[in-house]
């Protein structure tokens, strides 16, 4: 990455964008973290320094509170797929954020998302190729061991 | 003209029914199943069960020959998803998503997604030209709703009356486009002084529309 990442907002704090707010608040970045429900925070750990923001993302006035256009990495992880490539496609055009990700449950929009410049993950695509690696390797292992 | 519609509710019935009316092919897009037997009863449009934020979906359900698509879901975001897809992965030729919260109908245009229609703004501006119709003969929206031109009688009552043009304190943004008098159009300039019965044409910005009555017929 070219430049240092200092700013990072997390839309979503379900037990993904709790860990990933976590992981950034522990390596010493600002973090924002927005969930429409209060009670979410309660996923984050007691070392976590940075901000949280009830509120709903679908909302652009709660994307601008959470100072979007001065972020350098926006992660939308909610429960739903659409509301994470609407804000993400705002945080991308409207706030020029230039990292701009999104988990997508289905895995055929991954691809639409690239199309649009936001990097999406699939879990379900994530999951697959990691169990079909990890078959891999313990069919490599088990051949290796046999021989 | 096909015209692929996703989502559901009593609205999107009336719709249906009325663009079969009319003879256009209405494809219906539904994820609830109980609501697509109902749809299926009810008209000729075909009807498909599935989830319209799906390209697949989309795509099986016939996108790709669709000349229009309207995505009436009750979430913006999924209506923002449906047309996206609709529009840059198929191609469809003008897509229109149902827009909740007005704030988001400004994100979305600048997002690229030129059709939205706000049902607040829409109801609202309605509430405001019914509750003065006594007055106004017409209305006709422009450029989607974006400008307006707005045919008004000056009654005898009315502040404007006997006053010239540049006297009447009109809000921005609004023209007084023609005057028909006693029959005879008047393309009016500044200085044109208006008369009881007079039936004004002018021209205004939704925002700009019960400003622009106000200065012209008073408040009632």
């Amino acid at each position: 990455m070219k430049k240092t990442m200092q700013s990072v907002v997390v839309a979503g704090c379900g037990r993904l964008g709790s860990h990933i707010a976590d992981y950034y608040s522990g390596q010493g970045l600002n973090v924002v973290v927005l969930d429409n429900d209060e009670a979410a925070f309660d996923q984050l750990s007691s070392d976590y320094s940075g901000f949280t923001i009830a509120g709903s993302v679908a909302e652009y006035g709660v994307l601008r509170q959470a100072g979007l256009e001065k972020a350098d990495l926006f992660v939308a992880v909610t429960q739903s797929d659409t509301l994470n490539i609407m804000c993400a496609e705002i945080a991308l055009k409207h706030f020029k954020v230039s990292r701009v990700f999104a988990r997508v449950y289905e895995p055929s929009l991954e691809e639409f998302c690239r199309s649009l410049g936001i990097l999406a993950v699939s879990p379900i695509t994530a999951t697959a190729d990691r169990f079909l690696e990890e078959i891999r390797l313990a069919g490599q292992m088990r051949a290796g061991g046999g021989a | 003209m096909t015209i692929m519609i996703v989502g559901g509710g009593q609205e999107v019935r009336y719709i249906i029914r009325s663009l079969c009316a009319r003879g256009y092919d209405v494809v219906v897009v539904n994820r609830n199943a109980e609501e697509c037997q109902r749809l299926s009863k009810l008209s000729k449009a075909l009807i498909v069960h599935g989830d319209g934020t799906i390209p697949r979906v989309l795509e099986e359900s016939g996108v790709r020959s669709a000349d229009r698509l309207l995505a009436l879901t009750p979430r913006d975001e999924d209506n923002y998803v449906i047309c996206s897809i609709a529009k840059l992965r198929y191609g469809v030729a003008a897509v229109f998503a149902l827009v909740h919260d007005p704030d988001n109908e400004e994100v979305f245009q600048e997002l690229g997604l030129e059709g939205t229609f706000s049902i607040t703004v829409t109801i609202s501006s309605l509430i405001e030209q019914r509750s003065a119709s006594r007055t106004i003969r017409s209305l006709q929206p422009l450029a989607d709703g974006k400008v307006g031109v707005t045919e008004v009688v000056i009654p005898g009552t009315a502040p404007s009356v006997g006053r010239a043009l540049k006297d009447i304190r009109f809000p921005a943004s609004t023209l007084v486009a023609a005057i028909l008098r006693d029959g005879e159009v008047i393309v009016p300039n500044g200085e044109t002084v208006l008369a009881a019965g007079d039936a004004l044409s002018f021209v205004s910005l939704p925002e700009r529309y019960a400003q622009s009555l106000d200065a012209l017929v008073g408040r009632e």
